[in-house]
C-alpha cells in the first residue's frame, strides 16, 4: 500500500477487495457504534452537550492566540516547559533535544497522534533513540512496522490471528490467539520497561488554560506509567488541543469516551498539573509541553476551514463512515482517515496530493450526525472540492464535461434530445451499452421509450 | 447518606469490571479486603494517608511510609495489592478520583497487581463537575496537585475489540465505601 | 384547490417517467390540481456536489427564475428537494438571487411530505398484502430530517407490513457522481445495503429517490439478486 493520499483510488480498490479486511473492520466499527449508541442513549440532553462542545471548542479556536499565551502563561506557572513549535520540523528538533541533554537511549510512550504527524519515532530511531510504543494497539503496530489505520483503536485492522503470528515471529512466543494471553505478553515485556524507563513520551487530550492542566485519557494505565514513572516527561500537544478552563473538562470528558469507545468513562484520566514539587510531591522531576502549530494558527483564521480543528479526535466519524468501513484507514494514505481525515489532509497538509480525498464521499452525512462537537463534517468536504476545482487541480476534461452537461441543461430541448440519443444508443447494443463507471459494476438502467416530458406532450399539458 | 447514588455508584463500578462493597465502619474495610483477596502482611501495601485518617483501622499489610524511599517503587510494583484513599467518588461513572499527596503517591494506585479504594459515604458525587468544583476550591490558585480520575481496572480492546481486563495497570479494582450510618 | 407545480428531476423525466405520471394521478386524487412546467431541465446538484460551482450556479439560477412563479413546489425527489432547500442558501449568489433562493427553499416540498404535512393526508386508503421496506436516502434523512412521513404513508396502507432493515439509516453507495468515480467503493458500500435488505425478506423496498433505487437495482440485477425497487409515489400510486 502507497502511503500518500494521492494513491487514495488504486489504495482504496486494493482494500475493498481485500474481503478479510472489509469483514475485519466492519466487526470492529460496528461493535464501537453500538456501544457508543448505548451509552449516549442514556443522556437524554445529548444534543445540547454536543452543541456546548462546538461552541468551547469554537471559542478558543475563535482566539487561538490568545489561548495559546494564557495556557502558556498558566503551564509555566505550576513549573512546565512550554515550546512552542511553529512547524514539523521545529517540533521534531526541539524533543530531540530535549531527549538528547539526558543522554539516554531509551524512551517509553503512550499514544499519540501529533506524534504521528512528526513521523517522530523514525526521527529518533535515525538519531539512535529507541522509542517503545506502550499502547497495546501502538506495540502491535510498531512491532509490525506499520502506521495507525484508525485514530483510536490502531490495530483495528489487524485479526487476532495476525497478532498471533506477529507475537510468534516477533517476541519469539509460542503461538496463541487469545488476545488475554497476547496482552498478558505485552505487560511482562513492557513493565520492565517502563521501570526503567526514564523519559516518557505522551501526547495531550484536552490542555486547561486556566490552570494549565494536561489532560490524558486513556484505558490501559500505559500513559500514566509513561508521564508518572519517568524523571522527565515530554506531552506533545498541537496548539488546537487547548481548551478554555478546567470546568469544560467534565463536558468533555463526557463527550469523548462515549463517543470513542462507547464507554461512559476510560479507566483513567490524568489531569497533570506540572512537575513533581512541593505542592505535587511525585512524578516527573521536568515537565516539557512541546506545542506544535504546523499550520493550524493559519487554518483557525479560515471561515470554512477552521471548524476542522474543533476535532476532539474521537474516531466516531470513522467507525460510522460507510467508506472507511469499505476501505479501511490504511487506503487514506493519511494520518489522519476517514471523514475528518478527509477533511484535514488537503486543508492541513497538501490540497493537491490530497485532491481525491473529498470526492471520497457520498456525502451521506454519518459522521456530521455523529461527531460529538458537531463539526459540519460533510458539508466541509463539499466546500473543499469546490476549492480543489477552483485550483484546476481536477483534470481539464471533467472541467469540459461539466461545461457540456450545462450545455444540455439549460435547455430542454436539448436536454429531451441527450436523452433520446441515449434511448437509441441502448436499442442497438442493449445492455452492451457501457457506462464507464457504472456498468462494470451494475445494470445499467433504462432509458424510457418516452421521457416525462414528451409524454406530458402528448397529454397536452397536464 | 444518599443510598440511590450509592447504588448507582456500584453498579457503575461493577460495569466497569470493578467491584464495591459498602463498610459499616472502618473496622470492617479489613475483613471485607481480607476475605476478598487473602493476601499476606507482605503483599498488601496502603498509604500513609489511611493511617491518618483512621486512627482506629488495622489493616493487614505495610504502611508505604514505613519502606525506605530508594526501594519504594520496587516494593510497589512487586505489591499484590495497594490500598489508597480518594478525593471523591462520581456515581454517574464509577470513578474514584485521587488527588496526588505527599503520603500517597500516584505509583501507588499504578504498579501494584491490584488497586482497592477505600472513601467515606460522604465523599460520594453524582457528576464530575461538582466534585472537581470542591477539590479545586480546596487549593489555592495555581497550586491543584495533579488528579486522576480512575474507573475500573486497567483495560483494552485493541485486539478484534475483545475486552482484556489487566493490561499496564491494575488487574483488579474495588472500592470499599465507609458508610457510617448504615 | 392547490395548484402544487411539479419539480419532474432529470433522472425521473428520461429514466423513470412513470413516477412521474403516479406523483400527478396521486395529487389529483388527493385533492390538488398539479401543474408541470415543460421548460423545467435539472436543479443543479450534479455539478454542485462535484465542485463546479459556476455551472451549478447557472443551472440553478435557471431553475429559480422558472419556478419564482409557482406557489408550491413539489419534488420528486429528496435529494433535488434538498438541493433547492438547503444548498441554494449556501451559494454565492447575487442579493436578488439570495432572495429568490430563500422563497423557493421556503416552498419547495419532498412529495411526501407534501402530502403529510401540507395536504395534513396520512392514509391515501389503498391496500397492500405484503412485506415493505422504505429505504432512507441520506439527503432526505439528514439534510430534511424527513423520516416519519414516508413510512407515516406506508404504515397506513392496510395489509402491509413495513420492515425496518437493519442498516436502515446506512447509505446505499449511490452519491452522484461519487458512484461511478469510486465504484468499487460504492458497490461495496451497496452491497452492505443488499445484504440488509435481503436479511429483512421483503417483497419490495420503496424510497423516496429514484437515484439510490436505481443504484441498489442495478447491482442487484448484475448479481443475479431477486429485488424490486419502486419509487413511494409509483408504488402508491400503482395501488390507486
Ligand atoms: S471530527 Fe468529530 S467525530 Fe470525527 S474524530 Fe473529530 S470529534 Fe470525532
Amino acid at each position: 500500500m502507497n502511503l500518500s493520499p494521492s494513491e487514495f483510488k488504486s489504495n482504496a480498490r486494493r482494500a475493498v477487495h481485500d474481503q478479510h479486511l472489509r469483514e475485519k473492520i466492519k466487526k470492529a466499527t460496528g461493535t464501537s457504534l453500538v456501544k457508543r449508541a448505548e451509552v449516549v442513549g442514556e443522556i437524554p440532553e445529548w444534543e445540547e452537550l454536543r452543541q456546548e462542545g462546538h461552541d468551547r471548542r469554537k471559542e478558543v479556536i475563535d482566539n487561538l492566540d490568545r489561548y495559546i499565551r494564557t495556557f502558556t502563561g498558566t503551564a509555566r506557572d505550576r513549573g512546565m516547559i512550554v515550546h512552542y513549535a511553529g512547524t514539523h520540523d521545529d517540533a521534531t528538533k526541539i524533543i530531540y533535544d530535549i531527549i538528547r541533554r539526558t543522554s539516554v537511549d531509551t524512551v517509553v510512550k503512550s499514544k499519540s497522534m501529533i506524534t504521528e504527524e512528526l513521523h517522530l519515532n523514525a526521527m529518533l530511531e535515525t538519531n539512535g533513540i529507541r522509542v517503545i510504543e506502550t499502547d497495546l494497539g501502538e506495540y502491535i503496530i510498531q512491532l509490525a512496522g506499520e502506521t495507525p489505520s484508525h485514530i483510536t483503536a490502531p490495530a483495528l485492522h489487524k485479526s487476532k490471528e495476525d497478532i498471533a503470528r506477529l507475537f510468534q515471529e516477533k517476541l519469539n512466543i509460542p503461538y496463541t490467539d487469545d488476545p488475554v494471553k497476547l496482552t498478558a505478553v505485552a505487560r511482562e515485556r513492557l513493565r520492565k520497561e517502563f521501570l526503567n524507563a526514564r523519559v516518557g513520551i505522551s501526547g495531550v487530550n484536552f490542555a486547561c488554560a486556566d490552570t494549565g492542566t494536561l489532560t490524558i485519557i486513556e484505558n490501559e494505565a500505559n500513559a500514566r506509567l509513561c508521564t508518572v514513572l519517568p524523571d522527565l516527561h515530554i506531552a506533545v500537544m498541537s496548539i488546537d488541543k487547548i481548551i478554555p478552563s478546567i470546568d469544560d473538562l467534565p463536558l468533555f470528558l463526557k463527550l469523548l469516551p462515549r463517543s470513542a469507545s462507547g464507554q461512559r468513562m476510560t479507566s483513567y484520566v490524568s489531569m497533570i498539573n506540572g512537575p513533581r514539587s512541593h505542592h505535587n510531591p511525585d512524578g516527573p522531576r521536568q515537565v516539557h509541553v512541546v506545542m506544535l502549530n504546523g499550520g493550524r494558527l493559519q487554518l483557525a483564521k479560515h471561515p470554512a476551514w477552521k471548524e476542522s480543528l474543533y476535532c476532539i479526535r474521537c474516531g466516531a466519524c470513522m467507525n460510522v463512515c460507510p467508506v472507511y468501513q469499505s476501505v479501511g484507514g490504511h487506503a487514506y494514505g493519511a494520518v489522519y482517515p476517514g471523514p475528518i481525515g478527509a477533511v484535514v489532509t488537503p486543508t492541513l497538509f497538501d490540497m493537491k496530493e490530497a485532491r481525491e480525498l473529498p470526492f471520497a464521499s457520498s456525502l451521506c452525512g454519518a459522521c456530521t450526525d455523529i461527531c460529538p462537537v458537531k463539526i459540519d463534517l460533510h458539508h466541509h468536504l463539499l466546500l473543499e472540492r469546490r476549492e480543489i476545482v477552483d485550483r484546476g487541480y481536477k483534470p481539464f476534461t471533467e472541467k469540459i464535461a461539466m461545461s457540456v452537461w450545462r450545455w444540455f441543461m439549460l435547455s430542454p430541448a436539448r436536454f429531451e434530445l441527450a436523452g433520446r440519443i441515449g434511448w437509441v444508443l441502448q436499442k442497438i447494443l442493449g445492455k452492451k451499452l457501457p457506462l464507464p463507471g457504472w456498468t462494470p459494476q451494475r445494470q445499467a438502467p433504462a432509458i424510457a421509450a418516452k421521457s416525462f416530458r414528451s409524454l406530458m406532450k402528448g397529454d397536452s399539458k397536464k | 447518606m444518599n443510598n440511590e447514588l450509592l447504588d448507582l455508584f456500584q453498579s457503575r463500578v461493577n460495569d466497569m469490571g470493578g467491584w464495591c462493597a459498602i463498610a459499616g465502619s472502618s473496622k470492617e474495610i479489613n475483613s471485607i479486603i481480607e476475605e476478598k483477596y487473602k493476601l499476606g502482611e507482605e503483599e498488601v501495601l496502603y498509604s500513609g494517608r489511611i493511617v491518618e485518617q483512621f486512627n482506629d483501622l488495622t489493616v493487614t499489610g505495610t504502611d508505604l511510609t514505613n519502606i525506605s524511599p530508594d526501594k519504594r517503587r520496587d516494593v510497589m510494583a512487586g505489591a499484590k495489592l495497594g490500598i489508597t484513599m480518594c478525593d471523591g467518588l462520581i456515581a454517574e461513572t464509577g470513578t474514584a478520583v485521587l488527588v496526588n499527596h505527599i503520603a500517597e503517591p500516584r505509583e501507588l494506585s499504578l504498579l501494584p497487581e491490584r488497586h482497592v479504594v477505600i472513601a467515606l459515604s460522604d465523599q460520594l458525587y453524582p457528576t464530575l463537575d461538582k466534585c472537581l468544583e470542591k477539590i479545586k476550591n480546596s487549593y489555592p490558585a495555581g497550586k491543584l496537585p495533579s488528579i486522576t480520575l480512575i474507573s475500573g481496572p486497567s483495560r483494552t480492546s485493541d485486539i478484534e475489540k475483545s475486552l482484556v481486563v489487566g493490561v499496564h495497570g491494575p488487574v483488579e479494582f474495588g472500592v470499599v465505601v465507609v458508610d457510617r450510618g448504615k | 384547490m392547490r395548484t402544487p407545480h411539479l419539480f419532474v428531476p432529470c433522472i425521473v423525466d428520461q429514466l423513470y417517467p412513470a413516477t412521474g405520471l403516479a406523483a400527478l394521478k396521486l395529487l389529483k386524487k388527493l385533492g390538488c390540481d398539479p401543474q408541470y412546467n415543460s421548460q423545467q431541465t435539472c436543479c443543479g446538484q450534479p455539478a454542485y456536489n462535484a465542485g463546479y460551482r459556476d455551472d451549478a450556479h447557472i443551472v440553478a439560477e435557471r431553475f429559480m427564475q422558472l419556478f419564482s412563479s409557482a406557489e408550491e413546489i413539489v419534488s420528486l425527489s429528496g435529494s433535488c428537494a434538498t438541493m433547492i432547500k438547503v444548498f441554494y442558501k449556501q451559494m454565492d449568489l447575487s442579493p436578488s438571487l439570495r432572495n429568490i433562493a430563500h422563497e423557493i427553499g421556503g416552498k419547495t416540498y419532498e412529495i411526501t411530505d407534501y402530502i403529510v404535512n401540507q395536504l395534513g393526508i396520512t392514509d391515501i386508503g389503498v391496500s397492500y398484502n405484503g412485506r415493505v421496506a422504505y429505504h432512507d436516502s441520506c439527503h432526505i434523512m439528514r439534510e430534511l430530517r424527513i423520516v416519519d412521513e414516508p413510512r407515516t404513508l406506508l404504515q397506513s396502507v392496510e395489509g402491509l407490513k413495513l420492515i425496518e432493515l437493519d442498516l436502515a439509516d446506512r447509505c446505499c453507495g449511490f452519491g452522484g457522481l461519487f458512484a461511478s468515480k469510486f465504484p468499487d467503493i460504492s458497490t461495496a458500500m451497496g452491497e452492505d445495503k443488499l445484504a440488509s435488505i435481503q436479511r429483512a425478506e421483503v417483497d419490495i423496498v420503496v424510497g423516496c429517490d429514484n437515484s439510490c433505487l436505481m443504484q441498489l437495482q442495478g447491482l442487484a440485477d448484475k448479481r443475479g439478486m431477486n429485488l424490486r425497487t419502486k419509487h413511494i409515489v409509483e408504488f402508491l400510486g400503482d395501488l390507486l
